[in-house]
């Protein structure tokens, strides 16, 4: 009868300790609580094995998540990063044209709020300076989220400035499907005497969507960027394009800045081209891409 | 496309500059970049974790660094940085996969099982470990990633944080938006049910003996002793 009582009490005190152990394996107990635990465990034979397996747990689990980031995702965040840089080089830019008063108003705003003047500017950075500047601090205090869409701006820009390209190699773009969330595929445009010269993924910044952009040459050495996306997270409609009818296929088409574009879906897939040629051009372009 | 293939973390830098040649000088990597892309392999390796997939695991990685790259105004530098970007990555987890925040504990109130049901004998927890390696036996490790794929959300989230990537408490907490103690409440039962579903492994793979063990197999020698030094601290 006693040893039963002594093995209830060598219980109690283990179940007192039982939360402590796990402290203690992670190195969060005060010095004089781990000596006390150390102490008990020190003592007792299963504790000092519940130690022993949870320090072997943690090491396993380690070697389980060990994972080595793939060297596409690698590349794809270096890009990342180098767009990302460029564009905070862009808001300094523009912040140093703010006004005085406005400057001092965001410092009042503190620190969070900063940040989110940051990330407002990053949206209207395609607005006219006149309007951003006077707009900014209420739509740093409104706006949540990627929540308007200028996808048309964002096609133009990059093709007007382009990055460089991740890969010339057609073959990697299928690797991109899982980013893009779309078949990438490769249009030929040979009517078009099309030269592809590379690809990359990006981000559309105004959704923070991915697509894929390639880019090509064609007659004349006009620069052409075909910009493959999934319309389900980028919707045409929404490119503030007019629709235009062409045979039985719908084409969205626009002009910015002295750039077409051309928008159009097949099975699923938005294609979408800029370019510096007429909008017919790119209409039959995107066309060409689309039923290819 | 040869040079983003380079291992040698040194090389980073110049990956970053040549990423951004295109005739205009490149933007500068600066220190900050450099060392974020160094976690990068931490971060892609919770996300892997945290997604169950590794097209999932890139996006929320490509997230990440996006938010930390527009948010680096709010690092303080030489405080720990795996833990701030360790921290973005748990929100973006948490706001894409879980709207509502990550669900309450599965089991409200106290353990109504914590004398009997989690005990392992002693003999039993040895043999599931591998002296050698200091590592769990190989038959058992080789479970571990399903064990863990296995548990709810925010139990995985907190072991893997607290096992594999050693944040503290607070770091977690923070991560995770809750307090320290339902940190620890997280760690303690996601590790049991861990645990558990290794035991039964381990049973079912022979490697240990069903043992229902109620009774300590052996008390503790000195608990007197033990104690009488806890009251004479007291």
């Amino acid at each position: 009868m006693s040893s039963v009582n002594a093995n209830r009490k060598a219980m109690d005190d283990c179940s007192r300790f039982s939360h402590s152990m796990a402290s203690l394996v992670d190195g969060e107990l005060d010095p004089g609580h781990a000596m006390d635990v150390e102490s008990h465990v020190s003592a007792c034979s299963g504790c000092a094995e519940q130690v022993e397996l949870a320090r072997a747990t943690r090491v396993s689990l380690k070697r389980t998540c060990a994972l080595r980031a793939p060297d596409a995702l690698r590349a794809r965040l270096c890009g990342t990063m180098s767009r990302e840089r460029e564009n905070a080089a862009e808001i300094s830019a523009a912040q140093a044209s703010i006004s005085p008063k406005l400057i001092r108003l965001r410092y009042a705003m503190g620190l969070a709020a900063a940040a989110g003047v940051v990330f407002a500017m990053a949206m209207s950075r395609h607005k006219s300076p006149t309007a951003a500047n006077d707009e900014l601090p209420i739509i740093a205090a409104n706006v949540p989220g990627p929540s308007t869409f200028d996808v048309l701006d964002d096609l133009v820009s990059l093709h007007a400035n382009p990055l460089p390209p991740e890969t010339t190699n057609p073959e990697v773009l299928q690797n991109w499907d899982p980013f893009v969330g779309v078949p990438v595929r490769r249009p030929m445009l040979q009517p078009f005497g099309a030269r592809f010269n590379g690809a990359r993924v990006f981000a559309i910044p105004a959704g923070d969507r991915r697509a894929a952009m390639l880019q090509y040459t064609v007659h004349g050495g006009h620069r052409v960027t075909v910009y493959v996306f999934n319309p389900r997270t980028v919707p045409v409609e929404a490119m503030r394009l007019d629709r235009r009818l062409v045979g039985q296929s719908s084409v969205y088409v626009g002009n910015r800045g002295g750039y077409s574009v051309a928008a159009a879906k097949h099975r699923g897939v938005g294609y979408a081209i800029a370019s510096d040629l007429d909008t017919d051009e790119s209409a039959q372009m995107v066309l060409a891409a689309v039923n290819q | 496309m040869a040079f983003f293939f380079s291992k040698k973390p040194a090389s980073v830098a110049q990956d970053i500059h040549l990423a951004g040649t295109d005739g205009r000088p490149p933007p500068l990597a600066d220190s900050f970049e450099v060392e974020m892309l160094g976690h990068l392999d931490a971060l892609y390796g919770v996300s892997c974790r945290m997604t169950k997939s590794t097209a999932e695991a890139e996006d929320l990685v490509q997230d990440t660094v996006v938010k930390a790259m527009r948010a680096r105004d709010q690092f303080t530098p030489g405080t720990n940085l795996k833990a701030w970007l360790l921290r973005i990555l748990t929100n973006t987890f948490i706001n894409r996969y879980r709207r509502g925040g990550l669900e309450r504990d599965l089991f409200e109130g106290p353990d109504a099982d914590s004398l009997t049901d989690g005990w392992v004998g002693a003999n039993t927890m040895r043999a599931m470990r591998d002296p050698e390696t200091q590592a769990l036996s190989p038959l058992v490790e080789a479970e571990v990633q399903r064990a863990l794929d296995d548990l709810p959300d925010e139990f995985r989230l907190a072991v893997v944080l607290s096992d594999v990537e050693e944040l503290s408490y607070k770091e977690i907490a923070e991560a995770m938006g809750c307090p320290i103690g339902t940190v620890m409440s997280r760690l303690h039962r996601g590790r049991r049910m861990l645990q558990k579903t290794l035991r039964e492994q381990a049973i079912a793979m022979g490697i240990v003996s069903e043992d229902v063990v109620v009774a300590k197999d052996a008390a503790p020698a000195d608990l007197a002793a033990f104690r009488r030094r806890k009251r004479g601290a007291a």
